[in-house]
Formats: structure tokens, sequence, C-alpha cells
């Protein structure tokens, strides 16, 4: 049976979650992504990641604290689950196969 | 801390699946502070709107991907019978109101489409034929329908031109053989008449072109409706072969149509059709068939398939030279001759049949749809209201519901969906009212001699209608509220307690109040131009007393008593009635004033002036000595005739003051002469005047007094009898037991002068009749409206009023306070609709009478009557607001 494989968005997503210390909320995250990579994603799509991640038992959220400046609204703080970070591994070793030697072919054609 | 923009959060949080909505906007606010420290406020607002309307959009979507991918869940369902189970709860809960609303909008709903079906059976309906739009009809002349018989033959010869062509008339037949007259609606039709609409018989057989053939013994034929068939012949099927007389004719019945088909006028139906042949032997020598300047045909075609109008019409337009050769009417004058062959024939769409009906009520009608449809609004803004001060009082609710997790987009839907069941359930009610109200109109409609025949079926343009109007009440008096309530801030409504709603709805029902009442105004202005223009076209003068006077029909048949002339019998007949027990006066005459029929025609200049030829235009009738009298019109100079003027009777006549004023103004008119213009080369006597009576209407009031100029003539048939109780039955049985006594052998026709002259006012006495109800009826809605807000807005200030009384304000005080903001509102709703009144009621000129449509003294009465009806309902909530008594208030917090 073919495993199903992350997004991209995804993946950005659940790294960024790693970065942040394994337990984070929706504002970090989007800054996160918005400072390391270089292209533009969009508000709903991380939400809409988010939500299919948790649905797919790679993510679990519980609620947290709700500030002033929220309007007291409660955060919803997602954590990276064991299968979670089992698929987040098996995507990253997809890649680096496929990534394998092909830097220098690579670079020869964008020169 | 700046809070962020409320708008496109509210919008979004519409939106937002619930699960969704905490976190996203949670992250949305914070960022937006974020946003504000780099970039100021203003960039941050548009910010704001720009991720929200992204987010509404992406995050909506991605949803409804994912719940695609799982129909399990079943949500609309689920969503549907929820809210069912909301809106049923709710009605339980307010039985009254709910009661209240859907009885409102059973009657608003059911005028717009009682009135609708009547419109549309009479102006959108096609004939109950096959392909009704294949119908066309031909027009002789673009302003003029009829043609002549001997242009009928010219058109049936040319068979190649269309699939199938017919003519007809309308006409009346009398089933009694004497006595009082006992008239059947008729048809004379062309060979084809059933072959153009399609129709096949219900029993027997139905007229094909053999029974059309002038002469033959075979073609004396009729065909019968099939409610005919039911009333005269019980439904039996002995009613083929039975004979019917019909004066001269007896015909045999072959045939019954189907009971769907009424014939080929909306608005009428017919018991009889005969074939065109057979005119000639029912008139005789008056038959119509060989007159070459009677115009008095329909004509009617079947485009054949794939045909268009277009080129049926190119086509009888380059045969027209040769048809109107051949049947030039003789000794035309150059100018006549001109205007009967250059005019051309003209071929229009005939789906919908033709209606004289439709001619008369098309514009009457559309007013009062407009009239009904503004009522169903005021209705709707009381209903609004009235759900808005439910909302209000709900607010709790909804908050706690909100903070429990419903959505808004929930609540929303709920909302309207209760308003769509209150106006479906009134609607549902309406169809009820519709088909009573509608029947009651139509007998509004009918005038005596002329019912109105129009079966009101609900078709798909009825339903549409209702549907449309059902939503849009909805709509109108659900949407408001609705909003109102899904917008409630939870937090707010739960921290506050506070049961004192927001200004917004004090507002919105001010503003509904204003509403109401500009439209109303309208109504009552409209009201009171139509209710005036009736009255004062019946009142008035008439230069004749109908209130006495019967008139009565003679027609005489070929006797077999007496071989006298008619004339002589209708001499006798006189003389007899004349000296019957009660009778005042009698006396004869070719028309009765105000019965619809016309003979004019244009006189030569008098010596001295040139006047233009309308005004030269004169009206005339035909009577016997002391018709004058008889009918009540006075005799200003000269004499009337006598019997012995009747040697003279060409020479001779009575004009009235028109009359003498234009053709002999200032001069005495007695012994002057007049002479009418004639065919070519004939020579027309000079009639001398030797009287003047008072002007007296001639068509109807509203048509004013043409110049009328009276001549003698000894046996014109109509009767007019005058007595004390004119209009009684036992009068009416005095006279017909005369005429019996006279001659056994007249078939007459009664009816009262004064039913006569109320007929040329139906269409005035309708439209005063409806106007004035619904105009009551809005002044009524729109006061309840206006007491409504009133009211619970006195409620809602009970606490406030209370501190007022007891730091020392009078009951004069409060009083004055609620009045002003009420009169205020008031002032403002009466301005409006004054202004809209100036420019709306020009719609209504056509049909008002006597008085221009801005008719400053009308619209000022309607604004007073309004205002004081509006005084009231402000007042009455004012005086219980000024008596809350402090100490209670206060106590109760």
């Amino acid at each position: 049976m073919p495993r199903e494989a992350l997004g991209d968005v995804e993946q950005f997503v659940l790294v960024a979650l790693l970065r942040l210390g394994g337990e984070s909320y929706g504002v970090p995250i989007l800054e996160e992504i918005a400072a390391r990579t270089q292209r533009h994603v969009s508000r709903p799509a991380i939400y809409i990641a988010l939500r299919r991640l948790e649905a797919k038992g790679w993510l679990k959220s519980r609620l947290g604290e709700a500030t002033a400046e929220r309007g007291g609204r409660a955060k919803r703080l997602f954590t990276l689950t064991k299968a979670g970070a089992r698929q987040l591994q098996r995507s990253r070793e997809d890649f680096v196969r496929m990534w394998a030697d092909v830097d220098p072919l690579l670079q020869k054609v964008a020169r | 801390m700046t809070p962020p923009p409320n708008t496109p959060k509210q919008l979004l949080a519409l939106v937002l699946d619930p699960v969704d909505r905490d976190d996203v906007i949670g992250d949305l606010d914070e960022q937006y502070q974020e946003q504000i420290r780099a970039h100021g406020h203003r960039r941050a607002t548009l910010w704001y709107w720009r991720q929200a309307a992204q987010l509404a959009w992406g995050l909506r979507r991605g949803r409804s991907a994912e719940l695609a991918a799982t129909p399990a869940r079943g949500p609309m369902m689920s969503a549907l019978s929820a809210t069912a189970r909301d809106a049923a709860r709710m009605f339980r809960r307010d039985r009254a109101a709910t009661v209240a609303i859907v009885l409102s909008l059973a009657l608003g709903i059911g005028a717009n489409i009682a009135i609708f079906s009547i419109l549309n059976s009479l102006v959108f309906r096609s004939l109950p034929v096959p392909e009704a739009d294949r119908l066309v009809q031909l027009l002789a002349l673009p302003t003029r329908s009829a043609w002549s018989y001997p242009q009928w033959e010219q058109i049936r010869a040319r068979p190649g031109l269309y699939e199938s062509a017919t003519a007809w008339t309308g006409t009346q037949f009398n089933l009694a053989q004497r006595g009082e007259s006992n008239f059947a609606a008729g048809l004379w039709v062309s060979g084809d008449f059933f072959k153009v609409f399609q129709v096949r018989p219900s029993l027997g057989r139905l007229l094909g072109a053999a029974d059309d053939v002038r002469g033959s013994p075979e073609a004396q034929v009729a065909v019968v409706s099939h409610g005919f068939w039911q009333r005269h012949f019980g439904g039996s099927d002995d009613a083929i072969g039975a004979r019917l007389s019909l004066g001269r004719l007896a015909v045999t019945v072959v045939g019954v149509t189907p009971p769907g088909f009424f014939g080929p006028e909306v608005g009428r139906s017919f018991d009889l059709i005969l074939p065109l042949s057979l005119e000639a032997q029912f008139r005789g020598r008056g038959s119509m068939l060989d007159q070459r300047s009677s115009w008095w045909l329909s004509i009617v075609a079947r485009l054949p398939a794939g045909g268009t109008r277009g080129s049926l019409e190119a086509a009888l337009r380059s045969l027209q030279p040769r048809i109107r050769e051949a049947t030039l009417p003789p000794g035309l004058r150059p100018e006549a001759l001109a205007a009967y062959l250059v005019p051309p024939i003209t071929v229009v769409p005939a789906a919908t049949g033709s209606s004289y009906a439709r001619t008369r009520y098309r514009e009457p009608l559309a007013i009062v749809m407009a009239i009904v449809a503004l009522v169903l609004f005021i209705a709707c803004a009381n209903i609004a209201n009235l759900l808005l001060a439910r909302t209000e009082m709900r607010r709790h609710e909804f908050a706690v519901r909100l903070a429990l997790g419903a959505s808004r987009a929930r609540l929303l839907r709920q909302l309207l969906f209760e308003s769509l069941i209150l106006s479906g359930m009134g609607a549902i009610a309406g169809i009820a009212v519709a088909q009573w109200g509608g029947q009651f109109l139509l007998q509004q409609l009918a005038v005596p001699g002329d019912t109105m025949f129009l079966p009101l079926p609900i078709d798909w343009r009825v339903m549409a209608f209702m549907v449309a109007t059902a939503l849009a009440t909805a709509l109108l008096f659900g949407l408001a509220p609705a909003l109102r309530g899904a917008l409630v801030s939870p937090s707010q409504t739960l921290q506050l307690r506070s049961r004192t709603p927001s200004s917004g709805g004090r507002r919105l029902a001010g503003m509904l109040v204003v509403a109401q009442l500009a439209v109303s105004l309208i109504l009552v202005v409209a009201a009171g131009l139509l209710v005036r223009s009736f009255a004062s076209l019946s009142s008035e003068r008439l230069g004749f007393d109908p209130d006495a006077v019967l008139t009565v029909m003679l027609s005489a048949r070929p006797s077999e008593v007496t071989k006298d002339p008619a004339p002589v019998r209708i001499r006798r007949v006189l003389e007899e009635v004349r000296a019957a027990p009660g009778v005042e006066a009698a006396a004869l005459s070719q028309f009765i004033p105000t019965g619809g029929n016309q003979w004019d025609n244009i006189f030569e200049n008098p010596p001295g002036l040139s006047l233009p030829e309308s005004a030269r235009d004169v009206f005339m009738n035909s009577v016997s000595p002391g018709w004058f009298r008889t009918l009540g019109t006075r005799l200003l100079a000269g004499r009337d005739f006598d019997w012995a003027d009747a040697a003279h009777s060409d020479t001779l006549a009575v004009v009235n003051q028109t009359l003498a004023r234009t053709f002999f103004p200032g001069q005495d008119p007695i012994g002057q002469t007049l002479r009418e213009i004639g065919a070519p080369g004939q020579d027309m006597p000079a009639i001398a005047v030797i009287g003047v009576v008072e002007d007296a209407v001639y068509l109807s009031a509203r048509e004013g007094t043409p110049p009328t100029l009276y001549r003698f003539s000894g046996s014109p048939n109509t009767l007019m009898v005058r007595g004390a109780d004119g209009s009684s039955a036992a009068f009416k049985a005095t006279v017909a037991q005369a005429i019996d006594r006279a001659d056994r052998d007249f078939l007459v026709t009664f009816n009262p002068l004064a039913a006569q002259v109320r007929v040329t006012l139906a269409r005035e006495r309708i439209l005063a009749m409806l106007s004035g109800f619904f105009g009551v009826l809005a002044m009524i809605v729109a006061g309840l409206g206006v007491y409504g807000v009133m009211a619970t807005s006195v409620n809602r200030r009970r606490s406030e009023i209370g501190v007022r009384r007891a730091l020392g304000a009078t009951e004069h005080n409060i009083v004055r306070l609620i009045v002003g903001r009420g009169a205020g509102l008031v002032g403002i709703g009466l301005a409006v609709g004054a202004a809209i009144s100036l420019w709306s009621t020009t719609f209504l000129e056509s049909l008002l009478y006597g008085m221009s449509p801005r008719d400053p003294a009308t619209i000022a009465a309607a604004a007073a009557l309004l205002l004081s009806v509006a005084l009231v309902a402000i007042w009455l909530p004012s005086r219980r607001a000024a008596r809350v008594d402090p100490a209670r208030v206060l106590r109760e917090g």
C-alpha cells in the first residue's frame, strides 16, 4: 500500500513546529515560515494544513490561554505526535534520496 | 490597544465553521496589533480586511472540499432538521403572535395573488388551444381590427398565405319566442373556425367549411358550448339533433365543444356558435354579408409551421391593393377613398386572444396590483417591527447559544428560516383568500348584460408569483431582525446582562415607521383621488333624470296575428303603455342615452363660420314626441316635436345647448338651418331647428356632452317609460302586461335607465371601491405599526421614565417627551410620502376626472387624516408611560 505523502506546506508547518520547540500556535508558525522561506504561503493554506495534519493524527491540539490582544479568544496549541514525527522523517528520507548526487547536474542546467 | 475593525470580524465569524473560529480570529487579532505597531493604524486595518477576506474565502473552500470527501455526516440535513425543530419550538412559545402574523400575511399575499391571477388570465395567459403561439390576428387598418364580409372573402380566397383562417363576431341570440327576452351569447364563425383553434368536439361534430355555404339548406346547424349543453339540455346525448329556434332561424344542434374552450375572446364566453353564412337568413334584409361599409368581423389565422407573422404581413400588404380595390364601398369621397386604400393591413400576435375586458381593465388592474403590493409592504414593516422586538427580547438566548458554540451562520439560518416558514404558511393560506377574492372581484367587474367570464386557474405563473411573493416578504420582514439576532455580541450581552438593546434596533424600528407612513400616505392620496373622481363623475349633471325611467327594447317578430308593418305595431304598444296605471310618460327613441351606441356625422359649416371638423361632429338620436319630458330633459326654447311633424321628419330637429352655441353663436337658434355632409353627389336636406334642450350626456359622464341633434321618428324601437316607481318589479310587470295587450308578438328586454348609467361608471366605481378599501386598510395597519413601535419603546424606557418622575417630571412632561420623538418620525414619514405622491399619482392621471393628480386639497386632507391616526397611536402609549409609578419601577431596579 502506498504511503500517504506530505505536501510541502504540510512539511513546512511540521518543521516550523519542531523549530518552535514542539508545541506552538498559529501566529508563531506563520511567522516562522514567513521568516525562513522566500515564498508567500497564504494564511488559509496554513490553517487548512494544520486541520488536515490533525485529522490524520500527525498533530494534536489543545486550547491554550486567551489574551486581551486576541480579543479574548483562546489559542490552539499544536504538538507533533509520534506518528507525525515518523511521517516527517520518511518524507525527509524520500527527499534526500531523490536529491542525492543531483546538485552538479542542477547547477549545470541552471547555468 | 486598538480593537480590530468590527465588520470584517463579524462577517468572518459568520462564515467560519465554529471549530475554526476562535483560534483563527484570535491569531488574526494578535497579529493585527503587530501590524499597527509596524505600519500604523490605517494600513493595519486594510491588512485586516484583506486577511479576513482571504480566510473567509480560502477556509470555506477548504472546508467544503473536506466535507465533500466525507459525506457520511450529512451536515445539510442535520442542520435543516435542527433549524426546523428550533422554529417549531419558537412558534409554539409565541402562538398568538405567530397566528396574527400568518393571518395578516395570508390576507396580504392573498390579495396580491388574487389581483395577479386576474391579470394573468386577462393579459398573460395563452388561449387554451394547441400551439396558441401560432395564432395571429389580422387588422384591416393599423388602428382598426374589424373587417367587412367582402374583405373577408378576399382573404379566404388566398389559402396559400396561412395554414387556416377564420372570421368571427360576437352576437346575441334570443331564445324566447315571445314575452321577455332570454339571451344567449352567440358567435358567427366562418367554416374553418375550429380548424384554426384546433378544438375537438366533446360530443357530436363541430362546424366545418361545408356548413358555411351561403344559401345551402344543410347549413342550418349550430354547435353549443359545454356549459350551455349542461344548462339547457341537462348534459343529455339527446342534445344532438335537437332544434333551437332563434328568431327567424331554426337550427339543429350538431355538436358540443369541450369544457375548457371559451372561444376567441378572453373575458367572455359563448353559448351557441353558428355558421357565418346563416347571418343572411337570420337578419334578412338587414344582413351585413354584402355590405361593403360594415366592418364587423375579426379575422384570426393560424401560421403555417415555420411561418412568421412578418412574412404573412408582407404577403398581405403586397396583395392589399387588389383586396381593397375589389371591396371598395360605394360613393366614397376622395379623402375617404385614400383613407380606405392607403393604411396597411397589419398582423399582430393573437396567442392570448382578443379581449375587450383587457383593454378596459388592464390599467385599473395594474394600479390595484401596485396598491395591494404596497399594502403588503406596510404589513411587512409591521411584522418586521414585531420580530425585531422579539429578537431584542431573545438577545440573551442568542448570546448563550453563541457562547456555547452555535455558529452565527446557524443562528442567521434559523431566524431566516422562521420568517420563511411564516411567509410560506401565509402564502398557502393566501391561495385560499385569492380564490375567494378573485371571484369576488370578477363579480364586481361584471356589468348587467355583460357578465365577465374568466377562469382563474393556478398555473405556473401564479405559482411562481406566489413563491416569489413569499420569498420577497420573508426577506422584507425577516432579514433585518435575523441579522440583528445573529450579530449579537455574546461577551457584551452576557457581561452586561442588560435587557436594554443597542440604539441600532431603535433606529431600524424608526426607519420602518417612516417608510410605513410614507407608503400609506401614497395609498391614501391615491384612494382619495380615485374616490373623489368617482364621486364627481356620479354627481355630474346628466341632463336627464334616470331614476324613475324603465327602458324597454322591443323587437318585433313577424306576426301571425297581424300583418301590420312594425311601425304601426310599435305605435300601438306606445299608446297602450301610456294608458297603463302608474305610467307618467312614455316615448320612443332609437338609442338609450349612455347605452353605448353612437350615431354621429360631420355637418357643413354654418354660414360665416369655419369650424374645425371635430367641432362639427354632431351626435344624433331619433326620438318620438314627448321623449324629452319622459327623460326629464328640460326644453329651453322653441317646442318639442309633435305627431304632425311626421310628414317632414327629415327637415326638423331639436338641438342641445352645445350645438346651438357652437353653430349659432350669439344668435337665436330657432329657425336656423344646418346641413349634414352627404356622400358625393348626394344632396342632403336643410334641417331647421325647432327647439333647444339642455345638454344631456350621450355616451357617459366622462365623455362630456357633444353637440347633439335629435330628429323626429315615430317608431324607433326603444321604449322609455317613466313612472313613480319606475325601477320596481311591479312597474315592470305593469308595462309588460300593457305591451302584451297591444301586441303578443314582441320580444322585450327591460333595463332600468339608472342601471345603464351605473354601467358607464363601473370602472371608476370598482377602482374607487378597491382603492378606498385598501387605503383605509393601509391607514389602520400603519397606525398599528406606529402604536407597536411606540409601545415597545415606552416599555424599554420604563426605568428611565421612573427616574424622571422621581426627579420631579410631571405626567405632562413625560407625554411631551414620548410624543416628541414619535411626532418627529411621523413628520418625516408624511413629508417623504407627500413628496413621492406628487410624482407617483401622475400614473393615475388618465383615470381621474375633474382634478389634477397633484390636487393639493386631496394630499393635504390625506396627510391630515394619517397624522391624526398616527398621533392617536403615539398618544395612547405615552399616556401609559406617564402613569408609570416611579416607586415601583425603582424598586424593581
